[in-house]
């Protein structure tokens, strides 16, 4: 049963009640001004110029003459030809979901007479532009970052791939945010199931809120007591190019200037956009030097405590007595003082992410420099504590993704720990403990330690573009990703 | 989790088990280098059947219960060993059980995790430790005397037979073979790698330190590892180093015999809750029993030799009678 022109505007009217920042407004047009049209849209959210310039013109001005059929569906279909001069229009299939569409900065326009519920494309909102990325910064290659706009976003990303099997599949998540998803791949690059599994689990969320791409990153994971990110987030569009072309997948989501990759392997965190952009030689080296200062990142603290509290007889016995000579005056145990000056570190980290640059550098020197030597000169803390724990800081900023550093900044209390209970038998048993929790972990069904362990291939297959950054021309364009899922189903 | 593992992980696993609790063992038992060729000839021949044996002891109600027991007594000893060697090595001043609620803890967790996290984590530290490893035996290899290599050899033949059922490497193809994802041929490479690495590792140990050194040594592996004229290059004590290392190999035999007992525990009993745990009990509590380190030793060869026997000849001889082949 069709329902009244007049009904449908008091429906809506009533669902937008006591909404200040909404315009309404009912015109009459055509001959003798005889038909009713109602448009509507949120103040702001649409491009205005547009609105008037494009619709309300062209309907009230143009449009004179009534159709020379007088049916409804004519009547439609020549208002629309002659009043709406733009290509994005589509008709609602519910005023419920035009509603929606209003919301996210379209205009709804009904007319008097007709069924139909036209949503026409007006998205205007204040926006942010392509800035530099704060995150990932690389020194050579491009300086773009994503944005909170969905679209522009989008637009990043295609700019750099040309290609009609790079796909766009729109969504929304959050029951009450209504927010914008794209899901983007490679068809024919990326697993197909990988495609299908990742829309069903995105059909399947449950939640009210998507304000960030990190919510919808916590509610994907798999494991979601790890502490170790099993879904990436970039800022940067050239890392997302390059990625669907591995077969990976993006979703890119409203408001969110980070888009999420997945699935994620370990590898992948060590990886940063520039690797590429420079000769394979240094990238090789400082990848290195990344697995290295991760490692280090994570178990130095560790070690020290192992060694200096139940293997003294390791160190070399100048160094241990200048060691011990310098903890004389300390008050406290080495595993406290360590711990407390991870602490003081991670407070120090915290405050230098809140305080505006201006005054980042003066806060980098009164706590690194000037309280650390104080503290060392007071007696408080032994020099090698600090040592310690700067060389950890340091090494956790080698590594290109936040999300890992944060994985590391957890896991090493817990290595402190077993190190402190059992010396290097503590330290072993914590790495392995960790080593077996990360073997146990995947994304999206690909293992999350591949391509370093979980598969038959060769050793120079893995090792092209994980540890080492083989030179271009070797760099097939594989699709890792897919490959690793068609691995994973055989066995 | 698909619970399978690939041929590299399996032949990873077969080499760190090699470089774990055989080699603390082997020279402690053969006491000269024919003793320890036959070992390994032995140790050759049981791999191989174990390798081509059909049977799944997953499958068989009886192989269920056997294996699990006796998976139990090995965890129990293997505990106790290693608990007793870690306190010699570097843990002194711990109180055993300390050492051993550690050990429980780790591997009760690890075989929980299943069998794939144990092959990925095996190939991924394979070379860090079979360099270093091999890197000390290289390094020592100018400190081995002929005479201690052929010395004490009167029935040697026949010990050393005897001691190649010892070797947990078959009995590790026999509990994982089922998880295999591959072709199970192409486990000879590691195979053949055992073979060569337990002549090489345990004659330059017999060689260096003298069969009558290693009988009264208790670990006569240490020992090498503490006397190695290791050029310090990077720091001076680097025993630390290669016992932490070594300490990698024997978890991950361990983790291999947990995840059988709680895999069979549950096929046996059809109730995976709080088996784990159980087991952890179990081995926790018996590994602390008194017990000496050499008696733990013997317990444990005497076990070993069982189901070696088993392995290599009641397995592969019911299977050729049930089946008729």
């Amino acid at each position: 049963m069709s329902v009244s022109f007049d009904d449908r505007i008091q429906y809506i009217e009533c669902k937008f009640k006591d909404w200040g920042d909404i315009v309404k407004r009912k015109f009459y047009v055509g001959e003798n001004k005889g038909r009713a049209v109602y448009i509507t849209y949120i103040d702001d959210m649409v491009d205005r110029n547009l609105i008037e310039e494009e619709i309300i013109k062209n309907l009230i001005i143009n449009i004179r003459l009534a159709p020379p059929d007088n049916t409804a569906g004519n009547v439609f279909d020549f208002y629309i030809d002659g009043g709406v001069t733009t290509a994005d229009i589509k008709n609602a299939k519910d005023i419920d979901e035009a509603i929606l569409e209003v919301m996210s900065g379209n205009t709804l326009m009904l007319i008097d007479g007709c069924d139909e519920i036209l949503v026409i494309s007006t998205k205007g909102f204040p926006k942010r532009g392509v800035d530099k990325p704060e995150t990932e910064i690389a020194v050579q290659g491009p300086q773009e970052a994503f944005a909170e706009s969905i679209r522009i976003n989008t637009v990043l990303i295609r700019r750099r791939i040309r290609d009609t099997r790079l796909k766009c599949v729109q969504s929304k998540a959050g029951n009450v945010s209504q927010t914008d998803v794209a899901l983007m791949y490679m068809e024919g690059v990326a697993d197909n199931k990988l495609v299908e599994n990742i829309k069903k689990k995105l059909a399947d969320i449950k939640t009210d809120m998507v304000y960030d791409s990190g919510y919808l990153e916590q509610l994907l994971e798999g494991n979601k007591l790890s502490p170790f990110p099993q879904i990436q987030l970039t800022e940067r569009p050239d890392k997302v190019a390059a990625e669907l072309m591995e077969g990976r997948i993006a979703l890119v989501v409203d408001t969110s200037p980070f888009v999420i990759l997945l699935p994620a392997v370990l590898a992948s965190f060590y990886q940063a956009s520039e690797d590429y952009y420079q000769r394979w030689e240094i990238m090789s080296f400082i990848r290195i030097i990344r697995y290295l200062a991760g490692f280090v990142a994570f178990s130095l603290p560790g070690l020290y405590i192992a060694v200096s509290l139940y293997h003294p007889s390791m160190i070399p016995t100048q160094l241990a007595l200048r060691l011990a000579g310098a903890r004389q005056t300390v008050p406290i145990s080495t595993v406290v003082e360590i711990i407390i000056m991870e602490l003081i570190f991670e407070a120090l980290r915290e405050a230098g992410t809140r305080i505006p640059a201006s005054i980042g550098s003066t806060l980098g020197i009164v706590g690194g420099i000037i309280i650390g030597q104080a503290a060392v000169d007071a007696g408080l803390v032994s020099p090698m504590a600090v040592i310690i724990i700067a060389l950890t800081g340091i090494c956790s900023f080698a590594i290109p993704n936040i999300a890992l550093v944060s994985a590391y900044r957890l896991i090493k209390y817990f290595i402190i720990l077993t190190s402190a209970f059992a010396g290097l038998l503590g330290y072993i048993a914590g790495l392995l403990l960790v080593l077996i929790h990360i073997a146990s972990l995947d994304s999206f069904g690909i293992p999350y330690l591949a391509p370093l362990t979980a598969t038959d291939r060769s050793r120079k297959r893995i090792l092209r573009d994980t540890i080492f950054r083989f030179p271009l021309k070797n760099k097939k364009n594989g699709h890792f990703y897919s490959e690793m899922e068609s691995e994973n189903i055989e066995r | 989790m698909n619970d399978k593992i690939s041929v590299k992980e399996l032949n990873s696993i077969i080499i760190l088990s090699v470089l774990g609790f055989e080699i603390l063992l082997l020279p402690k038992i053969c006491h000269s280098l024919v003793s320890v060729a036959a070992a390994s000839v032995m140790s050759l021949i049981l791999m191989t059947v174990a390798i081509f044996s059909d049977i799944d002891i997953y499958e068989n109600k009886l192989w269920q219960i056997v294996y699990f027991i006796k998976n139990l007594v090995v965890m129990v000893l293997l505990t106790k060993i290693l608990a007793d060697a870690i306190s010699f090595a570097i843990l002194r001043e711990m109180a055993l059980y300390k050492i051993i609620l550690i050990i429980t803890l780790l591997c009760g967790y690890c075989g929980y995790k299943g069998i794939e996290p144990i092959g990925r984590i095996s190939q991924m530290l394979f070379w860090f430790v079979v360099l270093f490893t091999l890197y000390i035996y290289i390094m020592s290899t100018a400190d081995v005397k002929a005479e201690n290599l052929f010395a004490d050899i009167r029935g040697d033949e026949l010990s050393g037979v005897i001691y190649g059922f010892v070797i947990n490497s078959g009995e590790i193809i026999i509990l994982l073979k089922n998880k295999l994802a591959g072709e199970k041929t192409k486990l000879f490479k590691s195979v053949f790698a055992a073979f060569l690495l337990f002549i090489l590792i345990s004659g330059v140990i017999i060689g260096k330190i003298g069969s009558v050194g290693a009988n009264n040594i208790m670990y006569p592996f240490f020992e090498l590892m503490y006397t190695a004229d290791l050029p310090d290059i990077v720091i001076k004590r680097q025993e630390g180093i290669f016992i932490s290392l070594w300490l990698i190999s024997c978890f991950i035999t361990l983790f291999v015999y947990y995840f059988s007992a709680d895999m069979l525990s549950k096929k046996i009993f059809h109730s995976g809750k709080y088996m784990t745990l159980i087991i952890m009990a179990v081995v926790f509590v018996f590994s602390y029993i008194h017990m000496s380190p050499q008696a733990t030793m013997k317990n444990y060869c005497f076990f070993q030799i069982l189901g070696g026997i088993l392995t290599a000849f009641v397995i592969p001889l019911l299977y050729v009678r049930r089946n008729g082949k």
